[in-house]
């Protein structure tokens, strides 16, 4: 039986818990320092990346993530991966699979991508 | 390792610090030979233009061949840009791009020069501040992990650019001719938890040659939020798609104009514990514009600032508070509750929406 896990959010990041990744052309996403970077703030250069064994790929342009072991999203300051920002707390992330959503907002009849 | 290495580069990390042109243009050609590469060096000092620039403007020239070439698509993207990404720096290159094309279209010399300036610098700047990879000190930083690592190969190339950073060197730009390089800019920064962010009340945060750049409390805004809050519209605010740059309009000047033609159509209190965190002392807004009126959430950080307080943050949401699927799909209409607006916004409905962690 799987065990229940809730989904985790992380300032502009959500995990959503799925079964597996869907199958299909897997692009992995791109990592600092070996850990995938689920985003990028554009306005402050902060960062939610993964820390633990794990794998994050794109499919059909939607994101997925595969915590092989339980492991943390950390929101980093700099590109050094030397500065935990004070924006997000640091939290665990259980092992199993998830979907990474990130949010969109509406604006004038159109659905746009939030940014930070 | 000599601990001497690592001081000289902790010291040179003080901007703008001091500044050695023949010393820094000299390791840079040395660095192109350890590159097997041959390059002009020149330096971008303080007034240059491209107009001045021979290699640069021939990169410039390129890099607007190509744009023309992708115009149709160009169109799509000014359009996107103009209504719902105008603030975006991959869209502001979109814009710089197009507007010294139609510069140069219409024989404006003055105007065109202006805007190609404007589109170098873009490329200049491009991205150094987080991703580094123009920045000359996280190339130096290769010499540290090379002298410990004892790789020889590494020392050949990032040696000299340690020198060259230690020299006054801060960023580089590749032509196919030249390199150019521009000195350390003076920065202001303020320190919070004990690390230091980008921070000026009153001018740029960053005065470089190459270009001013003006941060709010580390949030990268455009220069009129820091220089001129009173002249931030409601408009604008509501057209500034990213929430952090929004966020700090709204700080500046924008608090009493939004007031003004906000209706509070549902909130929540900081301490219900019957919602998920990051939707306590959330409301859901409708603005009484002109026009088609907007609704959005606005939101707490589930995270405190160091000082207690907490960031706000404003979305937009589908009047009908749909869940927002992307490429133009929309789930259900749920009733306007904070919740499912917040749920919205991850494309779920609100009865899905309840994070166990939160931050």
């Amino acid at each position: 039986m799987t065990r229940h896990r809730d989904p985790v959010r992380h300032g502009d990041v959500l995990l959503k818990p799925i079964a597996r990744i869907p199958k299909g052309d897997r692009k992995e996403i791109p990592r600092e320092h070996g850990r995938p970077v689920l985003a990028l703030g554009e306005a402050t250069g902060h960062r939610h990346v993964i820390v633990g064994e794990c794998e994050a790929v794109t499919v059909a342009d939607r994101a997925f993530l595969r915590m092989i072991e339980r492991g943390q999203i950390v929101h980093y300051a700099d590109p050094a991966h030397s500065a935990v920002s004070t924006d997000h707390d640091t939290l665990a992330v259980p092992a199993g699979a998830y979907e990474i959503i990130q949010p969109r907002q509406y604006l004038y009849g159109e659905q746009v991508r939030v940014q930070d | 390792m000599s601990k001497t290495d690592l001081e000289r580069y902790t010291e040179a990390c003080e901007y703008p610090g001091v500044l050695d042109v023949e010393g820094v243009e000299g390791h840079l050609r040395e660095y192109l030979r350890a590159l097997g590469v041959k390059r002009e060096v020149r330096q971008l000092a303080s007034g240059w233009s491209v107009e001045t620039s021979p290699g640069l403007r021939r990169y410039i020239d390129r890099f607007l061949a190509e744009f023309t070439k992708r115009r149709a698509a160009l169109a799509a993207l000014h359009a996107l840009a103009a209504r719902a990404a105008r603030d975006a720096r991959a869209a502001r290159a979109a814009l710089d791009a197009l507007a010294a094309l139609d510069a140069l279209a219409a024989r404006d010399a003055l105007d065109a020069r202006a805007a190609l300036d404007r589109l170098a610098q873009w490329c200049i700047h491009g991205t150094w501040w987080y991703w580094g990879v123009k920045e000359v000190s996280w190339l130096a930083a290769h010499y540290i992990g090379a002298l410990q690592m004892r790789a020889d190969s590494v020392l050949t190339w990032s040696r000299p650019m340690y020198e060259a950073y230690l020299s006054g060197c801060w960023l580089l730009h590749w032509t196919d001719d030249t390199l150019y390089w521009a000195r350390k800019p003076r920065v202001f920064t303020e320190e919070i938890g004990g690390r230091r962010r980008l921070h000026r009340e009153d001018g740029p945060a960053v005065e470089s040659d190459v270009e001013p750049l003006y941060f709010w409390h580390g949030v990268f805004v455009p220069a009129p939020v820091v220089m001129q809050p009173d002249s931030i519209t409601v408009k604008d605010i509501i057209e500034e798609t990213n929430t952090e740059v929004r966020r700090v309009m709204i700080e500046r000047g924008g608090l009493e104009k939004l007031r003004a033609v906000a209706e509070v159509l549902d909130s929540v209190t900081a301490d219900d514990s019957t919602v998920p965190f990051g939707v306590r002392d959330g409301r859901l807004l409708r603005l009484n514009l002109p026009g088609e009126p907007l609704l959005f959430v606005d939101v707490a950080n589930s995270t405190p600032e160091p000082d207690g307080t907490r960031r706000r943050y404003l979305m937009g949401v589908h009047p009908q508070c749909r869940p927002l699927l992307g490429d133009g799909e929309y789930g259900e209409a749920q009733n306007l509750t904070v919740r499912n607006a917040v749920a919205s916004l991850y494309g779920l409905r609100g009865e899905e929406y309840g994070p166990a962690g939160e931050a």
